[in-house]
């Protein structure tokens, strides 16, 4: 790089910048999900509806995934918001990240809906009827999945672990189900999705 | 279940992909396994991280609908809360009520779907009354899951399928589970208290039923529980030879 006046590089004789340690960057700055919801757990409504405008495009987002109903997802959602400010109190940092335990909620919420629906239609007690075309709900997951360390984690991963993850987490299935969807033994899809997700959490640095 | 069987559950159960008869084992499983519980927990927010790009907007009148809700809701007590964080066993009571609540919607969900098998209330005809009895055996249900004693009992069944109890002797009651039975065509899967060489019948899940929920009051002195196979519509004395799980409650 060169310089106007054609003199040495700046720095030279400037007191040299004091090093510090790096710091690790605060995950959450005072307005993010983890603050937001120890304020809720207080009982504070202004803290809820600014974490509601943060997370709800996610709720919503991974509602209607997995319910593939926008009137269920809407539901699912305002179930899993209202139990967010019900039992803000019971959260736990020391448990993990605020995004990842709400999201949790919701989606367990969404999973309960899917598999009663099934139920009413009489679907639960033959599992065999299951008649989702799971590569193109795989390939429909995979390309949704825009973020790219996300996608390419996932790429990072055998087929089998890769599709038992998202035919479970997006539809809702058991693994039960989801091993008679691949036609493979049980104790390897309970495997394949274990090894699979301690992959993506290698790959993706998540910590808890 | 073998311990690398329930080991081996930590990802399902991360991904939601467990029924609920093994989420409540495996919930259990985590209150005596730490590191089970930190892989859960990072596995949980691993598969968290697959929803990043599903943000889609909400609709528009959901947020008013949500705040106008949560104005009206009481939250748990800071009582409650704090009774977890002083208790000298928190992991546990916080297993507990973390096991109430999501086996609690899991009941709510059987009673929605598959039915709440409840044995005299199976007749009634009567819907406003059934229902009501249906919420009932549901808030007992809950009662028993989130009492301070609660134990969860799980075997194999004899012929596949999984019988879990989950009892309370401070609520005198049990929720009795059964998970992926085969079926027995037109006999049904009864339920038995028995104590000493007494068997007092629970009642019968009723034909071609193969899973569900049901709530056992009156434990007494009872020291075993045990399911059979039976004729339609069930029988006055278990037949032994048909016997497809005991656990012991003492």
């Amino acid at each position: 790089m060169s310089h106007p006046d054609g003199g040495p590089p700046r720095t030279t004789g400037m007191p040299r910048p004091v090093t510090r340690p790096l710091q690790p960057v605060p995950e959450d700055p005072s307005g993010g999900p983890d603050e937001l919801l120890r304020r809720v757990a207080r009982g504070d409504q202004a803290a809820f509806t600014t974490l509601y405008d943060q997370v709800a495009p996610r709720v919503y987002g991974l509602a209607l995934r997995v319910v593939r109903d926008p009137a269920m997802a809407e539901e699912v959602t305002q179930e899993a918001m209202v139990e967010v400010w019900r039992t803000a109190t019971r959260f736990d940092t020391a448990r993990g990240s605020a995004l990842s335990w709400l999201l949790t909620i919701a989606h367990r919420r969404a999973v309960d809906r899917v598999r009663s629906e099934q139920a009413s239609t009489a679907r639960m007690r033959k599992v065999a009827t299951v008649e989702t075309p799971y590569d193109e709900v795989v390939e429909q997951a995979t390309s949704r999945i825009e973020r790219q360390q996300v996608r390419r984690c996932l790429n990072g991963l055998t087929e089998l672990q890769r599709e038992s993850i998202l035919l479970a987490y997006f539809n809702g299935h058991t693994y039960r189900e989801v091993s008679e969807l691949l036609d493979t033994p049980l104790p390897t899809i309970k495997t394949r999705m274990r090894d699979g997700l301690i992959r993506l959490r290698d790959c993706l640095g998540v910590t808890a | 279940m073998t311990m690398s069987d329930i080991h081996a559950l930590s990802g399902a159960y991360a991904l939601d992909s467990v029924d609920d008869i093994e989420r409540a084992t495996f919930e259990r499983h985590l209150r005596e396994c730490d590191t089970c519980a930190q892989e859960v927990r990072e596995l949980q927010a691993t598969v968290a991280r697959l929803a990043d790009e599903s943000a889609t907007p909400p609709p528009p009148g959901l947020r008013a609908e949500v705040l106008r809700q949560i104005s009206q809701t009481p939250q748990l007590t800071n009582g409650q809360a704090a009774r977890v964080s002083r208790s000298q066993a928190a992991q546990v009571t916080r297993w507990r009520r973390y096991a109430a609540v999501s086996v609690a919607a899991a009941v709510a969900a059987i009673a929605v779907g598959a039915g709440t098998w409840a044995v005299s209330e199976a007749r009634v005809r009567d819907a406003r009354d059934q229902l009501a009895a249906e919420r009932r055996n549901a808030s007992d249900m809950q009662r028993v899951l989130a009492a301070p004693d609660a134990r969860v009992l799980t075997g194999p069944g004899r012929d596949g399928g999984s019988v879990t109890l989950v009892m309370s002797r401070s609520q005198d009651a049990a929720v009795a589970m059964l998970g992926g039975m085969p079926d027995v065509g037109d006999k049904t899967y009864q339920l038995w208290l028995i104590t000493g060489n007494q068997a007092q019948s629970q009642g019968i899940v009723g034909n071609g039923v193969t899973a569900g929920a049901m709530i056992v009051r009156g434990l007494g002195s009872a020291d075993t529980f045990g399911v059979t196979v039976e004729k339609p519509g069930g029988a006055q004395q278990p037949d032994l030879t048909q016997l497809i799980r005991t656990l012991s409650l003492s």
